[in-house]
């Protein structure tokens, strides 16, 4: 009975929101404002002043919109409003615009392809975001909203620090404790990073885990600063869903593996109890046999029938009665900005169906208590 | 077109196999191991098995590698290289390459999923361990002869048993894992896998603050390091967990130091190398060797820089072998001795994300 009512409950949301943006508002073509001037960057930031007065803008009216915690229509329509004038404002190429929309056709196949045929759609998405990188203003423009709203991805991330080897300890000790170090004159420089590490020693059963594994590692196109959440299970282990494996258990170790990016996160809504007994719910309704796959329709967060990572995580904290999905304003900016429309809709519309890791790092429900590189 | 080429080539591959099939002997004995495989950040861009002199240090050869974690290089008896890929966070991976001794790639099997837990071999047979959801585990028993998977076995705990070691002797396999406990910590088991049947003993709880990175079979014992000792107040400390197989079979503990996650025997000296964040929840920048004399139980440590990760340890030779990754771009990565008398960590060959080395299969005569 359950997963009937969730079943219709996802064809209904679904639907509603194929009508709501079916006829998104609109640009009019007297009303069609300027293309950003990439090159204006008063303040040397990196970030052009155009696009930052336009995301500024989009917060301010989310903010506003949102403050009461209803949104009436005409608070939505100024909302994608906003959206569509930053998306026209975008001065792409013609050939990144065919890209964008290569993106929503291939989408548009995800819905009903079988998964083996999903992951080959998503590959190609996600070759296809690649390509857009060729577009200099594309580039440009991602590189500046990542700064601009996920600045500890950002920094930090060329420099380094030096070290002394070979290193010259007091010697051997019995036992008792460690040789104090002494770095000598001479001694060999090497070289190692001076970024922002994570710290682990605070993390606990029923955490919420994000991860950013680079560009290399094809998979969730959609992230801004994360691509994979999720779960600590206690005991070194990460309960999670990846594409091959479905839901499935992984050891601490591969989360700490060479030059990744973490966020380490706490529901600041519900007691750890709570929180671990969902997981406990979770573990056992979701199997342990791996009978749970891998979800590939991304908008459809509502199934049970098949999760992917940060559906997995929005599901355990939604029975400990948290709705983690942040619907984020600069997450919405950032989508809008790297793939415009997706289904024939604005692509917020497709953020609002979907919980991506981003949406639940952004959460104001969730306190990422420690972000950083592994090394 | 076609036509013309293919004689050309069938004579290049006969070429290139009669050289490989003259390479001395000794220089085939004296060949090292040093796999690169673990930089999933950087889509594996570096999976290379390099093959070294190990008298000079000087590379003889480097093979590139399929792109996915590489987790364990073994040799089996007859001196073949067994590589086991588990995938990464996308996809994961059931793929073990063997390669001869000269670095040719000479079969491939896939036997179960995520092979990473290690391979090891005993009686005719190779056992790959298999984390497969990490929910429970699978060992794949392969003959050595036929590559055929005879049976596998699959390893379950109440909870859930995510394989971590694995090893074997004459007699036994022992394989460990990561379960589940009541208290916020680590808690491992390792069952045994009896060679004439093949079959699995109920794994055996080892209890809070137990996390087993490797295990070393020694004179008819299991030597099973752990990662997760950090936990343990040192009076009480539980570094190395000695397994005496039987029945039932017997667990002693052995102080070190915290967290030793990789080590090597050579005659009475067991040499480790001590990371407590591997993984574990902990930030301790400290890394150490240590040297402990079996007999006496007396126990030397030296320290190693801050957050100075190393990968595998072995002897070559004598001396102590440390891989090392996690440099800007890779710069000082690469496989570094470790010189007890000086203190001093001298780089003998540059690879980009070193994650495990092979000794020789001989020691040197100098």
């Amino acid at each position: 009975m359950r997963r009937i009512n969730t079943s219709i409950l996802s064809v209904i949301v679904l639907a509603l929101l194929s009508t709501s943006f079916s006829t998104p508002p609109q640009v009019r073509a007297s009303e069609t404002p300027a293309t950003f001037n990439l090159n204006l960057d008063a303040n040397g930031d990196g970030i052009p002043d155009e696009l930052a007065d336009a995301v500024a803008a989009v917060g301010n009216t989310f903010t506003l919109a949102q403050s009461d915690g209803v949104l009436s229509s005409t608070e939505t329509n100024a909302m994608e409003q906003d959206l569509v004038n930053l998306d026209a404002r975008l001065p792409y190429a013609p050939e990144t615009r065919s890209l964008q929309q290569r993106v929503a056709t291939l989408n548009a196949q995800i819905a009903d392809a079988t998964p083996e045929q999903a992951a080959a759609i998503n590959a190609e998405i996600v070759q296809l975001s690649e390509q857009m990188l060729a577009d200099p203003n594309y580039a440009r423009t991602i590189a500046a909203l990542t700064k601009l709203l996920a600045p500890d991805l950002s920094a930090g991330a060329a420099t380094r620090y030096q070290v002394y080897l070979p290193m010259v300890t007091g010697g051997a000790n019995n036992g008792a404790g460690v040789a104090a170090s002494t770095n000598p004159p001479g001694a060999h420089v090497a070289w190692w990073w001076d970024r922002p590490r994570v710290s682990w020693s605070n993390l606990r059963r029923g955490n919420i885990m994000f991860q950013n594994s680079g560009d290399k590692v094809a998979g969730f196109a959609y992230a801004l600063e994360f691509n994979h959440a999720g779960t600590y299970d206690g005991n070194n282990l990460v309960y999670e869903s990846n594409p091959n494996d479905g839901v499935n258990m992984r050891r601490l170790a591969n989360w700490q593996a060479n030059n990744l990016y973490i966020g380490l996160g706490r529901n600041n809504q519900k007691s750890e109890a709570d929180v671990t007994r969902a997981l406990d719910w979770a573990k056992s309704y979701y199997g342990t046999n791996g009978r749970t796959r891998y979800n590939w329709w991304f908008p459809d967060k509502w199934t049970d029938k098949s999760l992917y990572c940060s559906q997995l995580v929005w599901k355990i904290h939604g029975r400990a009665g948290s709705d983690l999905d942040s619907n984020d304003w600069g997450y919405f900016v950032w989508f809008v900005a790297r793939w415009s429309r997706i289904n024939g809709i604005l692509a917020s519309a497709f953020v609002v169906s979907m919980v991506a890791p981003d949406e639940i790092a952004r959460s104001s429900r969730v306190s990422v208590y420690s972000k950083g590189w592994t090394n | 077109m076609t036509r013309v080429r293919f004689p050309l080539m069938f004579m290049l591959v006969l070429l290139s196999a009669c050289s490989t099939t003259s390479t001395p002997a000794r220089t085939v004995a004296r060949s090292g191991y040093l796999l690169a495989g673990a930089n999933v950040g950087s889509g594996f861009a570096s999976n290379t098995l390099t093959i070294f002199d190990s008298d000079s240090f000087t590379i003889t050869r480097q093979v590139k590698l399929p792109k996915s974690w590489a987790e364990h290089l073994e040799r089996d008896p007859e001196g073949r290289l067994w590589i086991s890929f588990a995938g990464d966070f996308q996809q994961n991976d059931n793929l073990v390459q063997i390669y001869s001794p000269q670095g040719d790639l000479m079969h491939e099997l896939r036997p179960c999923e995520r092979p990473e837990a290690g391979i090891v071999f005993a009686g005719d047979y190779a056992f790959i361990v298999c984390a497969d959801k990490g929910f429970s585990a699978t060992v794949a028993v392969v003959d050595r002869s036929t590559l055929a998977v005879k049976t596998s076995i699959p390893i379950t705990l109440e909870g859930n048993f995510l394989a971590s070691a694995s090893a074997a002797n004459t007699d036994t396999v022992v394989v460990a894992g990561l379960t589940s406990g009541p208290e916020q910590g680590s808690y491992a088991a390792v069952t045994l896998i009896n060679l004439t049947t093949l079959e699995a003993q109920t794994p055996l709880r080892l209890g809070y603050s137990s996390d087993i990175a490797q295990i070393l079979p020694v004179n008819g014992r299991f030597y099973l390091l752990n990662a997760g000792s950090w936990r343990t107040p040192r009076g009480e400390a539980n570094d190395i967990l000695i397994l005496t197989p039987g029945t039932p079979p017997k667990i002693e503990s052995m102080p070190i130091a915290p967290s030793p996650v990789w080590g090597a025997i050579i005659q009475d000296s067991l040499y480790t190398y001590h990371n407590p964040t591997h993984n574990q929840t902990n930030d301790d920048p400290h890394r150490m060797i240590a040297r402990t004399n079996l007999t006496t139980g007396k126990v030397e440590t030296w320290s190693l820089p801050d957050n100075w990760n190393a990968s595998d340890l072995a002897l070559i030779d004598g001396q102590i072998m440390l891989p090392s990754w996690g440099s800007p771009e890779g710069t000082e990565d690469g496989l570094y001795r470790f010189d007890l008398t000086t203190s001093q960590l001298t780089r003998l060959i540059q690879s980009r994300d070193a994650s495990r080395v092979m000794p020789p299969l001989t020691i040197s005569k100098k």
